[in-house]
């Protein structure tokens, strides 16, 4: 049984890209509605069709061998089942649009390791799937050191007079330092105002700003301990004085930074995209990541952006129009 | 750990006196227990189980340094 979620314009062409992916002919799977198509306000918020397809007969694709390897690797894994199922999912995508040939199924029959190794060097850089983890580190060790580099574009001031700061924003600085300490991190909170962000609009002008040395772990894996952190600050600053509490949160600049280098990348992926004629996969994202990769190339005429996947493998999928 | 469990859950449900964590640590794993009022589970669980999800992770920056495994369970 394999799986594959896909989302397009509306139900039929989201089913459509699904049987693409699975090669597979429509009565072969059971299609579910995850999401019904809406059209947002003035193109914000608006939502592609979601479905998910699952074959109803298991085609040959599925090796013992292949999916022990991931095994191995769950103990990290918060859910192992998805995991392995994700896996199997690539594991038919990736056959598919080898060579550019849809319906080409042959090399099914390759062992795990061989699997593996052929997937890092057709995909190579960030846009593996994660499981080899020395990789995995080499790779977000150089991505750190590229952000090191990176000058952010918004300019902030530090707000020191309390009554300058509205009420959501203090009682946001005190549930944080209330978080960290519990965390056992040692480090200050400033609160800024940004007042300048280059050529884009200032979306929330509060900013928590947590400074210290040594605070990569309060980033995370793709800030994921970050958003985490932003999004229990804000929940529980939003309860404390009963509406909502607009900041955001950021670490040393890695938000500012990370946004730009993730815009490089979206640009960077899609010539890619282009010049190969081919699909490309960025690694998985949190929603905050993958909206700024679709925004970057919603003007972009030559490549089309989706997002597959479920939960913590969700990903950005670059397609080339002219593939 | 716990600490930062119970500020969180005392801070987002309705009766923070029903609020309880339990943590049973091992050589490879450390297992927390939240427990709470019964009508303020979906409180600490969040829409979609986002509050669980982002205190796990919480607890995994916390737990990266001891290499030790977090779970946390809520009843």
């Amino acid at each position: 049984m394999r799986t594959v979620e896909t989302s397009g314009a509306d139900i039929e062409e989201a089913i459509e890209k699904g049987l693409q992916l699975l090669d597979v002919a429509r009565e072969n799977v059971i299609v579910e509605i995850i999401e019904e198509p809406s059209r947002g306000v003035l193109g914000l918020g608006s939502k592609e069709a979601l479905v998910r397809l699952t074959t109803v007969v298991p085609p040959r694709s599925e090796r013992p061998q292949f999916v022990s390897s991931v095994e191995e690797t769950t103990q990290e894994r918060e859910e192992p089942r998805q995991e392995q199922r994700r896996d199997r999912d690539d594991g038919g995508r990736r056959q598919t649009y080898r060579d550019g040939d849809r319906g080409d199924r042959r090399g099914r029959g390759s062992g795990g390791r061989n699997f593996r190794g052929e997937r890092g060097d057709r995909r190579g850089g960030d846009q593996r799937g994660g499981r080899d983890r020395s990789d995995r580190r080499e790779e977000e060790r150089r991505l750190r050191e590229e952000l090191e580099k990176i000058e952010p574009r918004r300019v902030t001031v530090a707000v020191e007079n309390e009554d300058d700061i509205p009420e959501g924003v203090r009682v946001g600085a005190e549930t944080l330092s209330e978080l960290l300490e519990h965390m056992k991190v040692d480090a200050q909170i400033v609160v800024e105002r940004i007042v300048e962000n280059g050529a884009h609009e200032i979306e929330i002008p509060w900013l928590l700003h947590i400074r210290g040395d040594d605070l990569g772990r309060l980033i995370g894996r793709s800030g994921e301990t970050l958003s985490a952190l932003q999004y229990l600050t804000r929940l529980i600053a939003s309860r404390d004085i009963q509406s909502r509490a607009e900041f955001s949160i950021d670490v040393e600049d890695y938000r500012a930074k990370r946004e730009i280098q993730l815009e490089q990348m979206a640009r960077s992926k899609a010539e890619e995209a282009v010049q190969k004629s081919r699909t490309v996969y960025l690694a998985p994202m949190s929603p905050n990541e993958r909206r700024i990769i679709h925004m970057t190339l919603r003007e972009n005429p030559d490549v089309t952006t989706e997002s597959e996947g479920e939960g913590p493998r969700r990903r950005v999928t670059i397609i080339p129009k002219n593939q | 750990m716990k600490e930062l469990v119970e500020y969180v859950a005392k801070s987002l449900v309705e009766d923070p006196s029903e609020v309880r964590v339990e943590v049973f640590e091992e050589t490879r794993m450390i297992l927390l227990r939240l427990t709470v009022a019964p009508d303020d589970t979906g409180r600490v669980i969040g829409r979609d189980g986002r509050v669980a999800q982002a205190l796990r992770s919480l607890l995994r920056s916390m737990a990266s340094k001891t290499g030790k495994r977090v779970t946390l369970k809520i009843s």
